[in-house]
Order: C-alpha cells, then structure tokens, then sequence
C-alpha cells in the first residue's frame, strides 16, 4: 500500500538540491547521467554544490563514530537549505544518513557536541526532508508514462529495494511488508514485475561484510539471486548503487562457480526511466556493469502509439 | 548462561545497560527473546551470530565477553530484525553502539584496518568512495579512466569538493576525534587486542 500522505508532500516540480553521492559519482556515473536526464526532460529544476560533502554514512557504519555522521550531515544541510527546501537523492546510503543521524541526535551528549563542532564553523544543526528519486519517480509517473518514447516489452523484472529504503516510518512510499510501488512503476512503463520470496532481505553488502566477512555476504546474495531466478525473472531492478554493485558483481563470481545457473542484468530505476523517455543506451554508463545487459536494452521496444476514436453512441451519451 | 537471572531485572548490570542504551536507542531491555530477529537475520542464518544472546549478556554485564568477542561484527546492518521486533529494538544502531564501546577499550583493530580507506579517502578528499576503490587500476589511471567516462556521459569532471569546505571538514575531523582515531588505525599504532572466536 503506497503511503498517500508521503505522496501528497512531495513536490512534483521541486526545485531540489540533487545531493552528490560518491559512489554514484565515482563507480556509477551512469546513474547520475540519467537522474540528471530525468530531471531535465520533467523540467525540474535542481541545484548541486562543491561546498557539499560525502554523507558519512561508510564512516559511522565502519567506525562507529557518531560524531562525524551528525556533523557532516548537520553542515550539509545548512549548505544545501540555501538552495532548496528539499533533498533528492538515488542512492539509499544518502538517504538512510540522515536518517541515522536524525536517531543519533537523539543522544543529548551527542547532540550538544554536534552544535558546539558545527558552530566552530560558524553553522547549525538544520533540518531538511530529504526525498528518494524513486519516490519522485513514481509521483510523476503518468507524466514519464505520457512522454515515454520506449516501453519495456513485457520484461519479467524483479525489484530489490534495498534495506535502508525502509528506515523512515512515516516517510517513503512503502513499509518493508510488501513494497509495490517500484512493481507499478515497471508495469506502467510496459513490463511485467515478478514477485519472489527473498524480496525484503538484504542484497549480500552488509555494510562491512563484503569486505570482513566475504563468505557471508556471498551466501546472502546467492539466496537472493536463486529467489529470484526461481520467479522466472529476466531482470533485477534496484533503487540503491551499493545494491546494484553487489547484486551485479557477486553474480558473476556467483556464476563461475556455478552457484547460480545465469547472471541476469541489474537496472538501476533512472537508467530504466531514463531509456524510456528516450535517453541514448550509450549515455547510461552500463560499460560499469558486469553482467552484460545487452538481454534488458533487446527488450525495449519503441512506444506505439494509440489512438482511441469516439463511436457514435460515446459521443451521443457524452452529450447527455 | 544463566537463563533465570535475565528474568529478574534486580540482577541486570544497569552501568553496562545505560552505556550501551545512549545514541537514542530504545527499549534494547525489552527482549523477548522470541527470536523474530534471529530468523530474519542474514548474518544469523551464516555465522554463529544470536542477538538474544548478546543482548542477554549486556543485562547481565557480561562486559568483556561482548565487547572482546566476534559475534559483534557479524551484523549486517539490514533492519530486518527491527522490522520483525515485536519490541521494536533497534538492534542494529544496539550493535553499532557495541561496536563504538568495544572499540574504545582497544578491540576490533583487524577488522577497522581492512574497512579503513573511505575514512582514510574522506580525510584527503571529502568524499568516501574513490573510483580507484572498485577497480583494480592505481589510483591515477583509475580516477583518469573515470574523468573520461564522465566527459562521454556529457557530466562534469569527478565530485570535488571546495578548499572552503575542506577547511570546514578539516575541523570537524579534528574536534570529533575522528582524524586522531582513523591515524592511529592506519598506521596500526593503536595497542589494539585481538578478538574472541569463541562465544
């Protein structure tokens, strides 16, 4: 069920600060092409900034360190309010910062030397809505469907929403039981969504585990991978650059050792929505995936075009 | 493991509870111990990792236990568990402050050494993540490779972030203590103590 009050407060035509992400900006350009192409074509209008920072979510997840979480992300919001009232972001590591820092700054020992640290520079613990790019997606979805040019011909697509989608109660589209708004998304724009049993579990990254506990994470993606080629899906759609990275890549090595029996092409939701409105395949970085998606880009087809006349008995009763 | 005295609050370690219960983390005492997380968790289902018994060893102040052990760095960080949690803990923000406490009396070291370069990047650059991180290539070629992809997508050349803004990341490294800690990780000087295998 999409939470309708979240979708009434988000402002369909911005403006937005678009916050920079560094693994979007630094492994998954593509992504960001597309968001920006997106926002272009919607005639949304967006801010970015240099004097912006990193989130700081890899460092509180891999030191523990509350501090630097809050004041990185209290001093990009005080840089970022000058722009715009709200936030946009693809990426759920971004998105699930403030989130955390927002619960951190509950602490008041915390939350007093976040202000003092913050003043030092001359700036304050400000408050900002930050908004996920699928959710703006889906609230401008009849204008994507509308100015689509592509459709996804019938493409049995599998959604990963990606743990940290799920921190904010009262915010975001859906609650970790049963998300289905990405499932709309995917059959409006012409496809076919395929639900699985793995849906709410964890992509394999674990915020450290890739890299401490390697034989874990893989054992949680080849589940998830096996759930989902169980459902007989042709391709994986993900709102969050980890995921995919994880998804993508452990397929792969997943597939060598013969773990799971093929690898199938991982789509982030602006590269889908962005081909569909026309966006060249060349522009959307997916020399960056591993897993070839030649399958995914074969299925878009061009958009016909309909054309509905009136019989004589509609026009009479129209008339009435 | 003392199954009773977790049912008799007198017996509870308060000093233990009280440390581990800051960042605005609730109820961590009101465990059922129904195992609701344990079936969601990823990283119980691939290591020996049980959430109902580390939080029943920080009731009973079974301090060194916890903080010296492995079992704290399973945890993948997911919120299934708190999605799953008739009490709604919050069991992996429980964790991560374990991890903080552990951290301060000298454990962890080998595991902070081999997650320590998005620190280390966000320290000389402002960013965490280079594109060097993900590609075996040196740092140059890699970040020169990036710059070119970048250009052909029609984007501007790699995130930067203004010598203003460092000046301010550079204090808030410093007054957090962050750059002090993640110093003394990098160069492996911190007397850190090795972990316990065995829970």
């Amino acid at each position: 069920m999409v939470n309708e009050k979240w979708l009434e407060r988000i402002p369909a035509d911005g403006p937005f600060y678009l916050f920079q992400g560094c693994f979007i900006n630094h492994n998954y350009p593509g992504i960001e092409a597309a968001t920006r192409f997106i926002l272009d074509k919607l005639k949304v209008k967006y801010f970015v900034s240099e004097d912006q920072s990193c989130c700081g979510l890899p460092e509180f997840g891999t030191l523990a360190n509350p501090l630097i979480l809050t004041c990185l992300v209290g001093r990009n919001m005080d840089v970022m309010q000058k722009y715009a009232p709200y936030v946009l972001t693809p990426c759920n590591g971004c998105y699930s910062a403030f989130h955390t820092s927002a619960t951190l700054m509950k602490d008041p020992e915390v939350a007093t030397k976040t202000g003092e640290v913050l003043g030092k520079l001359g700036r304050k613990y400000s408050h900002m809505k930050i908004i996920h790019f699928a959710d703006f997606i889906y609230k401008r979805l009849e204008d994507i469907a509308v100015k689509s040019v592509k459709v996804l011909g019938g493409l049995k697509m599998a959604v990963h929403y990606g743990c940290h989608y799920f921190l904010f109660e009262e915010e975001g589209l859906d609650s970790r039981e049963n998300p289905s708004f990405a499932e709309e998304i995917i059959d409006r724009l012409g496809g076919e969504h395929v639900n699985y049993t793995a849906k709410d579990e964890c992509c394999g990254f674990g915020m450290i585990q890739q890299v401490v506990h390697k034989n874990m994470a893989y054992a949680i993606t080849e589940e998830k991978i096996n759930s989902i080629l169980n459902a007989g899906a042709e391709a994986i759609l993900v709102i969050c650059p980890y995921c995919l990275n994880v998804l993508d890549k452990n397929q792969k090595v997943l597939k060598d050792i013969e773990l799971i029996e093929k690898a199938i092409p991982v789509i982030h939701i602006s590269q889908l929505v962005a081909l569909v409105l026309g966006a060249s395949p060349d522009k959307m970085g997916f020399e960056k995936h591993s897993v070839d998606v030649k399958p995914f880009l074969d299925s878009i087809e061009e958009r016909k075009m309909e054309f509905k006349g009136w019989s004589a008995t509609e026009v009479a009763s129209s008339l009435k | 493991m003392d199954k009773v005295s977790v049912l008799l609050t007198s017996r509870w370690n308060w000093k233990l509870l009280e440390e581990a219960k800051k960042w605005g983390i609730e109820r961590p005492e009101e465990c059922l111990s129904c195992g609701a997380c344990v079936g969601a968790c990823p990283a119980a289902r691939t290591s020996s990792y049980n959430f109902r018994k580390v939080v029943r060893d920080v009731m009973l102040g079974n301090e060194e236990k916890v903080l010296s052990s492995r079992e704290i760095w399973y945890c993948f960080y997911c919120f299934y568990c708190t999605s799953k949690c008739p009490s709604k803990v919050e069991i992996p923000y429980f964790i991560m402050r374990l991890r903080r406490m552990a951290i301060e009396r000298g454990y962890g070291g080998d595991i902070l050494r081999v997650v320590i370069s998005t620190s280390i990047n966000l320290m000389e650059r402002g960013v965490s993540v280079l594109p060097s991180d993900y590609d075996r290539m040196s740092p140059a070629s890699a970040e020169e490779s990036m710059v070119r992809l970048r250009e052909s997508l029609g984007l501007p050349p790699v995130m930067r972030v203004s010598e203003k803004a460092m000046e301010e990341l550079k204090t808030i490294f410093k007054e957090t203590g962050f750059e002090d800690e993640v110093e003394r990780i990098r160069s492996g000087k911190w007397p850190f103590k090795g972990i316990s295998e065995k829970y």
